[in-house]
């Protein structure tokens, strides 16, 4: 029923990297939950539900898990009960069966017969099944709509930030990955993998990376801001998994270990430095009290230690060296380089434009995490609840020091994590190719491409200590007075905003946002630039939401109405319905026995149109 | 290793004089008197010396910030390509590594902008964020096809490979090459189609702003980090793009290099003199023009049958 393999083994050591330290947190945050038993049973079954979806050998058993995971997950986001989770809770609700479906098709048609089978088994029925693709398509759409691929993806940033913080962080960090283990351990079932899988898995990456992080931009909700960015970095992942697929189906064998390592390596670090953002904003949204960044500032003087290990996790996950989240980006950018072995110029320009993607994608993370870092934490607050925060109780720390524990051991012990999850996949061993010592991690291209974390990190401190130093003894004389502000008071609405901060990228995107803007000025005697009091409000709408849902929601409307206006006659259209199809049968029975004349065709004919435009129009009154 | 050692401190040493270099050129060019040279290495100790004003509304960042940005970039310039073939130089950090580590300098600089409360000290970070997302990935790309040509990403390699082998059959590739990174080297320096280092005009500033409320020693530290951080780039870029005289005798070389940097400096600042700043929103164009022509020369690399 349940079993244990390599595989297994790597992603139940994501799962207990990413649950441990949560677990101290949610014990910090308990206090600030009312319904305490509905939470913790929820939660605690969440945890359970991923280890057996991690665990699971058959496909009951595994389907079982699986949807006690979307089940509790969702109930967990319902923990809250207002109107915001309820709606975010229905959405997830629909979109993550609806990727059920698609998942228990896969299984209901690879073996119709036993759906108690193993997958050792299943790997067989999968060898002799005649239409990969169709197996392909319903893995993809099953997993990858619960991981959040484009455009598929619209509910996680809805769903993610409606859950209380600690769960969310379990969703983003590590409900995601299992999500990206179900997909690579049913895709490892799959024989004879065709290059267009690739490709599309490819493209699927790099639109998702685009997407989330310009979305992530234009966010002022600090939580849908770090949601968005899952969606980003689960854009990543794929890029690398399409990869690895595209050099499987050309025979590359080291280059597709080394892009498959790459992508679970991400899986690891992205889990890490994600729960400690959500951690971390969780514990800001616990002494604010609010979610909107407008009201933020100034938190580094009242939390510092929360404010540090974010800027950790921001370091990280905008992949600045010497972070984890910069190796592994590393990784999936030398596999890019690679290109020696293919020789369609398209597939290359096509690894062209996706290194374009990934390059632009870093650069707008930059941005988007120097705004929330910056907006959050730095200047002045914006909110009295802000002058008031505190920080968080010792339990919450521990909980965020543990996973910033996390983030520096991924990158300090990335080496063994490697080898690892080398040894866990079907693919060629090149650890010792990577590592020919544990220092220096190479590429495995022919570009002699590499980097040393560790000599990076020595480095990097120590100049920093000694350009310290030496200011030190140099001790130049300080004085602190109020920063200038033209001759006004220094106060916090003289401060950037994060509307403003992202303005100027807002308006270069301008064609694919759309912005909804409100604008709304007090002017003074007549004078267009003097005014009392002056607003101007930015909501962006998700072009996908409301491009393909609105519309899909549009067009259901439209199909409901239609028959509920056909099933909602008055007793005359009904009486008319059944009179036309009496006279119908009549007709064609007179029709069958060649008994048909002119005159009573037209006679029909006159009848039936008198009812027919009864059932149109009703009963004259 | 004694070269090695040499070149490292020649770029710490000469990197204040470049960009006086510039300053002084162009102000000759506009009928100024012109000043010395040498003179950011006395506004250097002059800075050293004077009082640092912190300001009440900032936080530590305003403290740390100044040496987080000088330090990555000291790192960088340990990495750079050597000047000279017979010499030592770090073989196991590669191109990513030097953009990631400039790309941290910009990230400290951005949230010093925003750590004091000041309505410039936002609108710097803000445009400089703006600018420096879209340097990415024509910086990427440009690297992705000097490597190519070189046969080698590790940067070191490919500059050494580019001045013993010259891939003559690529020149069109890597003249495409050349351009996209000339117009990052004038984008990412803050220098004048992109930003205007010398004004202090709230419509144009990108740079001065977010460093309006440093100074003193911290101000020293900063325009340093500037200053080597222009001193890289023209490196890269001579190294790179003008890859000739490392085959030389050292001493020869060096001064090869040192008329290398300074032909680049003069050039840049006959296009400060003769250009007039991008509107913000027109930034973009140049910078795209830049990722095509990234584009550009991978596609005509692989045209032309580069086998890499």
């Amino acid at each position: 029923m349940l079993g244990f393999d390599s595989f297994s083994f790597v992603f139940l050591l994501l799962i207990f990297l990413g649950v441990f330290p949560n677990i101290f947190y949610t014990f910090g945050y308990l206090p600030h939950i009312k319904r305490k038993t509905y939470f913790l049973v929820n939660y605690f079954a969440f945890i359970i539900s991923m280890v057996g979806v991690v665990l699971a050998k058959e496909i009951l058993v595994f389907l079982f898990f699986w949807e006690l995971m979307s089940l509790t997950s969702w109930q967990l986001i319902l923990t809250e009960n207002t109107k915001e989770s309820r709606e975010a809770g229905r959405f997830y609700f629909l979109m993550t069966h609806l990727g059920f479906v698609f998942v228990l098709l896969f299984f209901l048609i690879l073996s119709p017969n036993d759906l108690s089978a193993n997958f050792s088994v299943l790997k067989l029925y999968a060898q002799s099944f005649k239409y990969p693709t169709l197996l392909f398509f319903l893995i993809a759409i099953g997993f990858l709509s619960k991981a959040g691929v484009v455009p598929l993806h619209v509910w996680l940033p809805y769903a993610h930030p409606a859950a209380p913080s600690p769960v969310s962080a379990l969703m983003s960090g590590v409900m995601l990955k299992v999500a990206i283990y179900a997909f690579l351990r049913f895709m490892f079932i799959l024989p004879a993998w065709q290059l267009e899988w690739g490709i599309i898995v490819l493209f699927l990456g790099a639109i998702t990376s685009l997407v989330g992080v310009l979305y992530a931009l234009s966010e002022h909700d600090i939580k849908a801001l770090l949601a968005n960015h899952s969606v980003e970095n689960i854009g990543i992942i794929l890029i690398a998994i399409g990869l690895g697929m595209i050099f499987h189906t050309l025979k590359l064998d080291t280059l597709s270990a080394f892009s498959f390592i790459a992508g679970v390596y991400h899986s690891f670090n992205h889990m890490s430095f994600k729960s400690l953002l959500f951690m971390t904003a969780g514990s800001v949204l616990h002494q604010t009290h609010t979610k909107n960044m407008e009201k933020y500032g100034g938190l580094i003087k009242l939390m510092p230690i929360t404010a540090f290990l974010f800027l950790l996790a921001a370091i990280s996950i905008t992949a600045l060296p010497p972070t984890n989240g910069f190796l592994s980006e590393w990784m999936i950018f030398q596999s890019m380089l690679s290109t020696a072995g293919i020789s369609d110029i398209s597939l290359k320009l096509s690894f062209g434009f996706t290194i374009f993607a990934l390059a632009l994608t870093g650069g707008l993370a930059i941005a988007c995490f120097v705004k929330a870092f910056g907006i959050t934490f730095l200047g002045l607050a914006r909110s009295e609840n802000a002058k008031h925060a505190k920080e968080v109780n010792i339990l919450m720390l521990l909980g965020q020091m543990f996973m910033g524990a996390v983030v520096v051991g991924l990158m300090l012990f990335m080496p063994s994590i490697i080898k690892a999850i080398n040894a866990s996949m079907p693919i060629s061993n090149i650890y010792d190719k990577m590592f020919p010592n544990y220092f220096v991690m190479h590429s495995v291209a022919n570009n002699f491409g590499a980097v040393s974390p560790l000599f990076l990190t020595v480095a990097l401190v120590g100049i920093t200590l000694m350009v310290w130093l030496a200011y030190k003894i140099m001790n130049p004389k300080v004085r602190e007075y109020h920063t200038w502000a033209c001759g006004y008071d220094t106060n916090a609405k003289l401060q950037y905003s994060t509307t403003g901060f992202a303005g100027p990228i807002r308006r270069f995107f301008t064609w694919l946002y759309k912005p909804d803007v409100h604008e709304h000025k007090e002017i003074l005697y007549g004078h267009k630039t003097k005014f009392k009091s002056s607003l101007y409000e930015v909501h962006v709408k998700p072009l996908f939401e409301r491009s393909l849902y609105d519309s899909v929601k549009k067009a259901i409307n439209y199909i409901t109405y239609i028959v509920y206006r056909a099933s909602h006659f008055e007793k005359e259209r009904y009486s008319a319905l059944i009179f036309n199809l009496l006279i119908f049968i009549l007709f064609s029975m007179r029709v069958f026995y060649h008994e048909v004349g002119w005159g009573s065709i037209l006679l029909e004919g006159v009848v039936v149109s008198i009812f027919v435009s009864i059932i149109l129009f009703g009963e004259r009154k | 290793m004694i070269y090695y050692i040499i070149q490292v401190l020649s770029i710490f040493l000469i990197a204040p004089f470049l960009v006086g270099v510039i300053k002084s050129i162009k102000m000759f060019m506009l009928y100024k008197r012109p000043m010395s040279p040498f003179q950011p290495y006395f506004d250097f100790y002059k800075l050293l010396y004077k009082e640092v004003i912190y300001s009440k509304e900032s936080s530590a960042v305003s403290k740390i910030a100044p040496i987080l940005i000088i330090s990555p970039l000291i790192l960088v310039v340990f990495l750079l390509p050597p000047i000279f073939s017979g010499s030592f130089y770090v073989s196991f950090m590669d191109a990513f590594t030097i953009t990631g580590l400039i790309s941290l300098s910009t990230f400290f600089l951005m949230l010093l902008g925003l750590d004091s409360a000041s309505a410039f000290g936002g609108l710097g970070s803000s445009r400089e964020a703006f600018i420096s997302a879209l340097v990415e990935p024509a910086m990427i790309l440009t690297i992705f096809s000097v490597s190519l040509m070189a046969n080698s990403i590790g940067i070191s390699k490919a500059a050494l490979n580019l001045a013993s082998s010259f891939p003559a059959t690529h020149a069109a590739s890597f003249v495409l090459a050349a351009i996209s990174f000339f117009i990052l080297l004038v984008a990412e320096n803050g220098r004048i189609p992109v930003d205007n280092p010398e004004t202090h005009l709230e419509l144009t500033m990108v740079h001065e702003a977010m460093i309006l409320d440093v100074s003193g020693a911290d101000l020293a530290l900063v325009e340093l980090a500037s200053g080597i951080k222009y001193a890289i780039f023209a490196t890269l870029f001579v190294t790179l793009f003008i890859p000739f005289g490392t085959e030389l005798p050292f001493a020869l070389a060096f001064l090869v290099f040192i008329a290398k940097l300074l032909i680049v400096s003069v050039v840049i600042a006959l296009l400060e003199v003769n250009t007039a700043k991008l509107r913000l929103f027109k930034v973009p164009n140049l910078l795209g023009i830049s990722i095509i022509f990234g584009f550009l020369s991978l596609i005509t690399f692989y045209i032309l049958g580069g086998v890499a």
